[in-house]
């Protein structure tokens, strides 16, 4: 683990700004989180300040999964990230690779295709539910039924992204959850 | 004359443009039927047409007779395609759909309606889908019944269709709680199956 202020550090020269939003972005996600969703143990509650950082502050470069069969949609959404975004990619072709990366820690993110074969984002979403979901899911479907949004938002994923993936629509969510500021 | 083959990028940038199509489609076809769509990865095969009987019941297990419809396509990528459905699972479809379909007093001619419905979502949606997406905009013809409880091999006997190559794109809308299930077959000639690998080359080039 790294050591707490070296992580200040690098985040304010990164994107030096007021401090307000210096806290903001590093706290928002997990505020975001622990409203959106029960937690089965939140790390909130009786943890001084000095050890809550370090815990629930996403590591930088931010892991993120990409799992998508299709080698063609993996890099239309790779392109559609934000070029200064400081993430460390990690791909997956089917939902058991995304499922094992999760499990790694390599998934602060994942961006989730429906359709694949061993195991669909369904069927992954259900065995996160099982698991701690220490993640954001945003899922990236050519399924664009109001009911298949429907679903995967009550089984945990944060956000819906129809395909074909542009930068316009990735940018707003990754904001909203302070992803990338 | 050689087979024109699709080289594994193409096959995936094909497989992914089908995708995008069939969740248009489904939507589509969702609301026409007000049920959910159960999708999975669609798969696409090219063959010649004399193999396609053969090829397609491998991919979908269609043993029995078959309701086609056809629709042609005109663009520098031009060709027919083909919607196909069993028989017997136009009538689990037709006891899906409420109004008009289940009321009417002609239900002969209520079922051949909707499967023209549902062919026509399915042919509109995919094929402008994926042409759309490799650059092209398709002019439709009407669409046209082929024939009601053929066999595959009757689909595809030489001298009814025109074409050479048939795009096998294994479309599997499933019905959530009764299995109905469509496929879309799109034949064209060998050259437009070559524009088509130069418009998945360009895609896969602009990445």
């Amino acid at each position: 683990m790294r050591a707490h202020g070296f992580r200040h550090t690098r985040l304010a020269e990164r994107a030096p700004r007021s401090f307000a939003s210096f806290i903001l972005a590093s706290f928002s996600p997990f505020e975001r989180r622990s409203t959106d969703r029960t937690l089965k143990k939140s790390p909130l509650p009786a943890v001084n300040a000095q050890e809550l950082i370090p815990l629930t502050d996403p590591p930088m470069p931010l892991p993120i999964v990409i799992a998508d069969d299709s080698l063609l949609a993996r890099k239309v959404l790779t392109k559609a990230l934000p070029p200064d975004w400081d993430v460390d990619v990690s791909y997956a072709t089917n939902g058991r690779e995304a499922l094992g990366l999760y499990r790694e820690g390599k998934a602060s993110v994942m961006f989730l295709d429906l359709t694949m074969p061993d195991m669909t984002g369904y069927q992954v979403l259900e065995a996160l539910q099982h698991e701690d979901l220490n993640t954001f899911v945003i899922v990236v479907s050519a399924d664009v039924q109001p009911m298949a949004q429907s679903r995967v938002r009550a089984l945990g994923a944060v956000a819906f992204i129809a395909k074909p993936v542009t930068p316009e629509a990735v940018l707003p969510i990754l904001k909203e959850y302070g992803l990338y500021v | 004359m050689s087979e024109p083959v699709l080289t594994e990028d193409q096959r995936d940038a094909l497989q992914e443009v089908a995708n995008l199509a069939m969740g248009q489609a489904a939507t589509r076809l969702a609301s026409l039927l007000d049920a959910f769509i159960e999708l999975s990865v669609p798969r696409v095969k090219v063959v010649a047409v004399s193999e396609a009987a053969q090829a397609l019941r491998e991919m979908t297990g269609i043993e029995d007779t078959v309701s086609a419809v056809r629709q042609g396509f005109r663009s520098d990528i031009k060709g027919e395609a083909l919607v196909i459905c069993r028989s017997d699972s136009i009538d689990q479809l037709c006891s899906l759909v409420s109004d008009p379909y289940s009321r009417s007093s002609y239900e002969a001619v209520s079922q051949q309606e909707l499967v023209f419905d549902v062919a026509n979502v399915l042919t509109g949606a995919c094929v402008s889908c994926i042409l759309d997406q490799l650059g092209r905009t398709p002019v439709f013809s009407a669409p046209g019944l082929l024939g009601e409880a053929m066999t595959l091999d009757e689909v595809f006997q030489p001298g009814v269709l025109q074409w050479e190559v048939a795009l096998l794109v294994e479309v599997n809308f499933a019905l959530e709680d009764q299995s109905f299930r469509a496929h879309l077959v799109m034949l064209m000639a060998e050259e437009s199956i070559r524009h088509m690998n130069e418009a998945l080359d360009e895609l896969l080039s602009s990445l």
